[in-house]
């Protein structure tokens, strides 16, 4: 229980804190959000099909530069970065690496087995070792991961979500989608406060030990009580929506407009993208 | 099972996204029908409940704890369509706030997550209950039989997407290029994992939640019959539409050769009959600029062509950089200049 309070709280504390940063003056806050979208799309596509190690590196590092120019403090994007998602990957690709999962030229040879040996519809080979195979693989994603958390970290920590929800309503995604994400995302805050003041009160009348079963209970008893409420709330909510004159469309203010620099940068995320694709078809790593 | 960026390849995620937009298309034009304008709020909190379930971190008997989807629940109480909606919302917000779950694996996520899941424990449930009490025992084993299978069964279409990457996208020499498990491995590994431990959490507490509702709030196990059905709406060809699309796209995914969208001008050539004049151009300057990333009259021996490499991509790199920089400064500038005259 009290773990789920303190993901409760740190969830809220991330969200401030990147409110703070997407305030700042960088490059990519200064740029138009649609545009801002659109090429972070391309650069994660781009970086999808580049399957050389070297290129996916130096792809990660114009990345984390991007983040300096856009005043996002390095050391916190890079605990982020890589300390969440690719550490994850890693203990994921770390099988991988050897050769009973992906079998190929040995690099490094560990033991030998008496005979193969077949587990289920598993084949286990004689030579366990370390492939080359298995350590490109690792490495490129590993890196790749990388490069992708990387940037949609970045496109989220410089661009207000409101901002963000407007763009991607201008982009194509229906308005409908849109104003359920963007309410989603106010109730989610009302939902997370509520759910920790249940739990705080549950917690401060409980004296002594509990059993698995009983915080399960206590658990799914809440979750209900939170359906119900939810529930309850939205008929609510859409009395006081209708009583305002709400006729089922939702209605943006802000106009965003592009300017000659959002093009420019446009056309040069779009040279990046070649740049780094044609390095991947040439520069082949054997 | 939020699956990351990095681990499908473009094209599965192109396919998964393909997928799920006549879903998504379907579940808004439902329950639209179905609930009328009520459903923006309705769907706001159902998305926001189903954000803050997953946070829920349920006790389980060896100490630790996982946790669960909620989407059994959400499916069971306000159908299948609506909960499709809810979930996928959620994971909007989840994979652009918080990174969980990648952006172009979106569509891949949302199928297993949104789509299997949901589907597999409604109808599940709903052919367990049929013609039962609100208070029969037979509700809440149902809800513990659809939430454990429901969740069981998205793992293994996760598992199944993986497995097919180091199938469909290898090297020549056999390198796969995205997840490098194959279908022997990344079934299994997934399919026990859930249903080990986040199958049985998902399905105690779908059940135990019903068991709650029957005594202290029973409407909410009835809104989904409540909700008079609309035929003005008709799916069938939609599905059918659907049905050509997932039948073909594996078809485009085995082809041999280049990867989709990988072709250089010769093998289009072969392909179209013909190589479309802009690309031809295209492909021009960008030798006449780039010179194979070499630098001319430099690619003698193997050793003088590697520097040559090298060279032209750390000239790329700085240049890049430098832009990058250039962009950052003229940017800041008029952002203050703006500052200043307000």
């Amino acid at each position: 229980m009290e773990k789920t309070i303190n993901e409760l709280n740190n969830v809220m504390k991330e969200e401030f804190i990147a409110g703070k940063i997407a305030s700042r003056h960088g490059l990519l806050q200064s740029l138009d959000p649609r545009i801002n979208i659109i090429s972070t799309l391309l650069l994660i596509i781009t970086a999808n099909f580049i399957h050389q190690p070297v290129i996916l590196l130096f792809f990660n590092i114009w990345v984390i530069w991007l983040a300096k120019v856009s005043l996002v403090p390095i050391k916190s994007f890079l605990k982020r970065v890589w300390l969440i998602v690719p550490l994850f990957t890693v203990i994921m690709v770390i099988p991988s690496i050897f050769s009973p999962f992906l079998p190929g030229e040995p690099l490094l040879v560990l033991f030998y087995l008496p005979h193969p040996v077949q587990f289920l519809f598993w084949q286990i080979p004689q030579v366990i070792s370390i492939t080359k195979q298995g350590i490109f693989a690792a490495i490129v994603l590993v890196l790749r991961v990388g490069i992708c958390v990387s940037l949609s970290l970045l496109l989220t920590l410089t661009t207000k979500w409101s901002l963000l929800l407007k763009a991607l309503s201008k982009i194509g995604i229906p308005p409908i989608f849109i104003s359920i994400l963007e309410m989603a995302h106010r109730y989610i805050y009302l939902l997370l406060q509520t759910t920790v003041d249940m739990f705080i009160a549950k917690k401060s009348r409980t004296v002594g030990r509990t059993t698995t079963g009983e915080q399960r209970q206590f658990l799914s008893n809440s979750m209900s009580i939170l359906l119900g409420k939810s529930y309850f709330m939205s008929n609510e909510v859409y009395s006081a929506m209708t009583s305002r004159g709400y006729n089922g469309k939702a209605l943006v203010l802000t106009e965003f407009k592009v300017k000659l620099f959002d093009w420019l940068w446009l056309i040069f995320i779009i040279i990046v993208c070649l740049f780094f694709i044609g390095g991947d078809r040439l520069f082949v790593w054997k | 099972m939020h699956i990351p960026d990095g681990y499908l390849s473009p094209q599965t995620c192109a396919v998964m996204g393909a997928v799920m937009l006549p879903v998504w298309w379907t579940s808004v034009k439902k329950v639209q029908t179905t609930i009328n304008k009520k459903y923006v709020p309705l769907m706001a909190l159902g998305a926001a409940f189903s954000f803050v379930i997953m946070m829920y971190n349920v006790p389980i008997p060896d100490g630790t704890t996982a946790h669960a989807v909620g989407g059994s629940l959400l499916a069971i109480i306000f159908g299948p369509w609506a909960a499709t909606l809810c979930i996928t919302i959620a994971l909007a917000i989840q994979a652009l706030l918080f990174g969980d779950g990648g952006i172009l694996a979106f569509g891949a996520n949302c199928f297993n997550m949104a789509f299997v899941l949901p589907f597999t424990s409604y109808y599940i449930y709903k052919i367990l209950t049929t013609n039962s009490e609100i208070t029969s025992a037979r509700r809440y084993v149902a809800g513990f039989i659809g939430g454990y299978i429901g969740i069981v069964l998205a793992a293994i279409c996760a598992g199944i997407e993986l497995g097919l990457q180091p199938l469909l996208f290898h090297t020549a020499a056999g390198v796969p290029l995205y997840c490098p498990y194959p279908l022997n491995l990344a079934v299994p590994a997934m399919a026990f994992a859930h249903l080990t431990v986040a199958g049985p959490v998902e399905g105690v507490i779908t059940a135990l939640a019903i068991k709650y509702l029957q005594v202290s709030n029973p409407e909410m196990l009835n809104i989904e019959k409540i909700k008079a059905p609309s035929k003005a709406f008709s799916y069938a060809k939609l599905w059918i539409g659907m049905a050509i699309v997932a039948i073909l796209t594996p078809l485009g995914l085995l082809a041999s050769g280049s990867a989709w969208g990988e072709w250089g001008a010769d093998e289009l050539k072969e392909k179209l009959g013909f190589v479309p004049e802009g690309l031809e151009k295209m492909s021009d300057k960008w030798h006449a600029l780039m010179q194979d990333y070499g630098i001319p009259g430099f690619d003698q021996s193997f050793f003088q062509s590697a520097i040559g490499y090298i060279v032209a991509a750390v000239v790329g790199i700085i240049l890049i950089s430098l832009i990058t920089y250039l962009f950052g400064k003229i940017l800041k500038g008029k952002d203050e200049e703006a500052h200043e005259t307000k």
